[in-house]
């Protein structure tokens, strides 16, 4: 299993990806990992799992947003490639779940970071398509998950619940939302699932998805819930 | 051909990986990356596509004020970004890499002691890392470069490197980190080189001897299509 959630901030991604892991906790008995770290300053930690020592200060994600772009592009451009399989792994191992990854770098590393940009070093449209070479490759069960909401249901969301690191812009959303419809049109990911979060409520959505991931569970993961199930 | 080459600084390794590749370039033709930028605050790769300007020296300092936990993170996904899997090059060379990353990070950057909370002490990650290794391309050969106390003393009052890690105190505690180091790898082929009294040319010749018997099939047939062109 190797989920990779996208979307524009407030679409629900974070949501739905930690339901899906106390799902997972149940269904199959084992933990696994949301990797919810590709939205600068966050590039480290996995709570509620990791211990408080892993998870940055407001001092070191001061350091991180103080970085200049070019070091930002190194820094995220090995945190991308550390998250990306580079070698075919057991069907015993879990896999994990993602949040953003190379999509959220394509998208808003040359729009509010100031690097990636087309045939600047780092480029994140050549990246991702590497990360997606590696992907197929290693792992092609790999599913993409994109989710929407409408422009009005993002800045309703922004302004009911504010985000002090948010990345998203009001003045923005249209562009992003319209943005990540590109991008996972675009994506070599031959598994892929899109929700709609502007009506629906977390659990709604949520069994929504566990529909849409029927037919997409691996062999692995089946083999998991039929065990758990015994 | 796959080499990892490591030494306490102002041992030679950069200066060798530099020779082994030039021999492999002409030896073997194909193409040859070296990858000499694991040490902080060195940590910048552009083996793809454009590169950018070298870092600046405020970048340079900025990436020393770092917390630990950054400069293990970014150290750790370096490593994992230089994983043999990852390259195309025919002659694959890395300076350092995580014989240093041991070596280092505790005594120098605060990570990597035995309660760091990214694994423990930094040697089990070196052998997660050299595990890698054994899959991915078994036939790595792990040089170590080594030079006596009081030459390395006399090649860094000399030579002094900017932002070099390596004082002179620190000489005796680097060079038996990386002596310990060599003990400890799991790689199945180690080389060892002195360069205390030897010129490069020595050296690199040294080198090469000691590297040709562990060449692969691979590398010899590069060698004979050359010879024969």
């Amino acid at each position: 299993m190797n989920i990779i959630a996208v979307g524009c901030e407030y679409t629900g991604t974070t949501t739905l990806m930690n339901r899906l892991q106390e799902w997972i906790a149940d269904a199959f008995g084992q933990t696994t990992i949301v990797h919810d770290h590709f939205k600068l300053p966050h590039v480290s930690g996995h709570p509620p799992i990791d211990p408080d020592s892993i998870i940055l200060t407001d001092a070191e994600k001061r350091q991180v947003l103080e970085m200049t772009p070019k070091v930002k592009e190194l820094f995220t451009r090995y945190t991308l490639y550390y998250h990306t399989p580079s070698h075919r792994s057991e069907s015993t191992v879990l896999g994990g779940l993602h949040i953003g990854h190379h999509i959220d770098e394509l998208i808003y590393a040359p729009m509010y970071f100031g690097y990636g940009g087309p045939g600047e070093p780092g480029d994140r449209r050549a990246e991702a398509q590497r990360v997606e070479q590696n992907l197929l490759k290693y792992t092609p069960e790999a599913v993409l998950v994109l989710l929407r909401a409408s422009a009005d249901a993002v800045r309703a969301r922004m302004e009911a619940e504010p985000r002090p690191e948010g990345i998203l812009r009001p003045g923005d959303v249209e562009h992003v939302l319209q943005r990540f419809d590109e991008e996972f049109t675009r994506s070599a990911i031959r598994n892929k699932v899109t929700l709609d979060t502007t009506h629906s409520t977390p659990d709604e959505t949520f069994r929504e998805f566990l529909e849409e991931m029927e037919p997409l569970w691996t062999e692995g993961d089946r083999l998991r819930m039929l065990t758990r199930a015994l | 051909m796959n080499l990892i080459i490591a030494g306490c600084e102002y041992a030679g390794t950069t200066t060798l990986a530099s020779s082994i590749a030039g021999w492999a370039k002409s030896a073997m033709g194909g193409t040859q990356e070296i990858h000499d930028h694991f040490k902080i605050p060195n940590i910048a790769c552009y083996y793809r596509g454009t590169p950018a300007d070298p870092l600046s020296d405020d970048e340079l300092m900025q990436i020393m004020s770092w917390s630990p936990k950054l400069k293990e993170m970014v150290q750790r996904q370096s490593m994992n970004y230089h994983m043999p899997n990852n390259s195309d090059a025919d002659d694959y060379i890395l300076v350092g890499f995580h014989v240093e990353d041991v070596v280092y990070a505790s005594p120098f950057f605060g990570y990597g002691h035995e309660r760091e909370p990214q694994g423990g002490s930094r040697w089990k990650y070196a052998r997660h890392i050299e595990s890698g290794f054994a899959a991915q391309a078994p036939d790595t050969v792990m040089v170590f470069v080594k030079a006596s106390a009081e030459v390395i003393a006399r090649r860094m009052a000399a030579n002094p490197h900017p932002f070099s890690i390596v004082k002179e105190k620190d000489i005796e505690s680097v060079l038996a980190g990386f002596e310990l180091e060599q003990e400890r790898s799991i790689l199945h082929t180690k080389v060892v080189v002195d360069t205390s009294s030897a010129t490069v040319q020595e050296s690199a010749e040294e080198l090469i001897a000691n590297i040709r018997p562990h060449l692969t099939i691979e590398d010899r047939r590069r060698m004979v299509l050359k010879q024969a062109r």
